[in-house]
């Protein structure tokens, strides 16, 4: 703990080596001065701003959502699309604790942390779309609907919320230095990840599977009986993408976390998600077109949302698939952490194929979000990625803590 | 049912002839991925 001057007591000097990461105050602040707090600063503000209009004044004044499309960029983008680019709590979590790989330890506390992040940062964009928070423990207590996937997609999301809370409990009990906790919550690690695993599996698909309720709507090439299973492996595909790319990222920003992580052992994890990625990816691309030959649209594919759908399909899934392959064949963590960027892309694209571009591909009027959807969508993302950094600066993440040496 | 075409759309014979097509690109693909170059 830091040495403070003599005019702070204990606890003072506790929670402000807790807060200030062991800086003075005034230290810390100077420190906050940086090109990316202020422009985030800004974003944070109109944020705020256009919350407040959202939740007083309601849908129609931030947003260009009407009864055709009652879902826009706040289900397409942050709901949809968080949900699956945080599937890489539940993938590594069962990699190493389920699959016994644990090579891949270092990266299953970034991973369950951004996924939390992920799942927590998606309840606050539904939040936006939704307009009455405090109505959300509905489904858990006043008004079950069990008929409606939204049912099993609302306990889940809250669920996993807690369970990845759990599996990220003993880093906290870590930075908080309090042993017996550390140890019990360590007891819950497989039980969690194993609970994990099945609501994941299972909301996972959901998400696909509200789309089933709406044939007409989404276009038939996206549209298939097998949309849950299609939402499932994709997200398997995000989560490893993810973490391959936030691991790139967490490299780069906390270079001070990770220096003395060996640099070759790194590249290999990277490389042996790479292989994992492209394998899910290439089964992936198989089924898109069983799922093609199932629904028997051919002659759909020679149209311009045929296109579409052959730019999604070959750019943005069996692309990455034989660019991945090929980077794990040349050991080439570069090409793999390239490649992980594009197949986010894929992905977004996919969600937002599905949720938004060719949902009422017939109709003559086109939904676009307005500029409010955009920066109320900036706002969440900026003030998760300020929450993830909070975190990692100050809790064991890339980093162990030294106090625990045998919690490896 | 008076072609093949015909036939196989009805049996949807084309999703079990891709199936097994993409199991055998599958094993190739693997086989790829697991040879490192040089």
């Amino acid at each position: 703990m830091a040495e403070y001057p003599g005019k702070y007591t204990d606890w003072q000097a506790w929670l402000a080596d807790k807060l200030f990461m062991g800086l003075p105050f005034g230290q810390y602040v100077r420190g906050l001065i940086t090109p990316f707090n202020f422009i985030a600063l800004i974003i944070v503000c109109v944020g705020v701003a256009l919350a407040w209009i959202r939740f007083t004044q309601g849908l129609a004044a931030t947003t260009n959502l009407t009864n055709d499309y009652p879902w826009g960029l706040w289900i397409g983008f942050d709901v949809l699309c968080g949900v699956a680019l945080a599937a890489g709590g539940f993938v590594l979590a069962s990699t190493v604790h389920l699959f016994g790989l644990r090579d891949y330890y270092p990266l299953v506390r970034p991973a369950i942390l951004t996924g939390f992040l992920g799942y927590f940062f998606v309840v606050v964009g539904l939040c936006f779309d939704l307009g009455r928070p405090w109505r959300l423990p509905y489904p858990m207590a006043v008004s079950f609907g069990v008929t409606s996937v939204m049912f099993l997609v609302g306990w889940h999301v809250a669920l996993y919320l807690t369970v990845q809370f759990l599996e990220f409990c003993p880093a906290i009990f870590e930075w908080l230095n309090t042993k017996k906790l550390r140890k019990w919550v360590g007891y819950l690690t497989i039980g969690a990840t194993v609970f994990g695993v099945i609501l994941s599996t299972l909301h996972q698909s959901a998400l696909g599977a509200l789309f089933l309720l709406a044939p007409g709507k989404v276009h038939p090439l996206w549209y298939t009986p097998w949309i849950p299973v299609f939402f499932f492996i994709s997200a398997i595909i995000a989560g490893l993408s993810m973490v391959i790319f936030e691991s790139m990222l967490s490299h780069r920003v906390f270079h001070s976390q990770v220096k003395d992580h060996d640099p070759a052992h790194v590249e290999r994890l990277v490389i042996g998600l790479g292989k994992a990625a492209s394998v899910v990816l290439f089964t992936y691309f198989c089924l898109k077109w069983l799922g093609v030959a199932h629904g028997q649209h051919w002659d759909l594919l020679f149209t311009p949302y045929g296109y579409w759908f052959l730019l999604e399909v070959f750019g943005f899934v069996l692309l990455p698939c034989f660019l991945y392959a090929h980077a794990v064949r040349k050991r080439s963590a570069r090409l793999v952490q390239f490649t992980s960027v594009l197949t986010v892309l894929g992905i977004v694209l996919n969600r937002l194929n599905v949720s938004i571009i060719t949902f009422q591909w017939n109709l003559d009027e086109r939904y676009f979000p307005r500029w409010s959807e955009f920066a109320v969508t900036i706002f969440i993302v900026t003030v998760g990625l300020l929450t993830f950094r909070w975190i990692v600066n100050r809790m064991p993440v890339l980093r162990d803590d030294p106090r625990y040496p045998a919690a490896h | 049912m008076q072609t093949l075409h015909e036939y196989m759309m009805a049996t949807k014979s084309v999703e079990y002839l891709m199936a097994v097509i993409f199991l055998g690109a599958f094993i190739l693909f693997w086989r790829f991925a697991s040879r490192k170059e040089g």
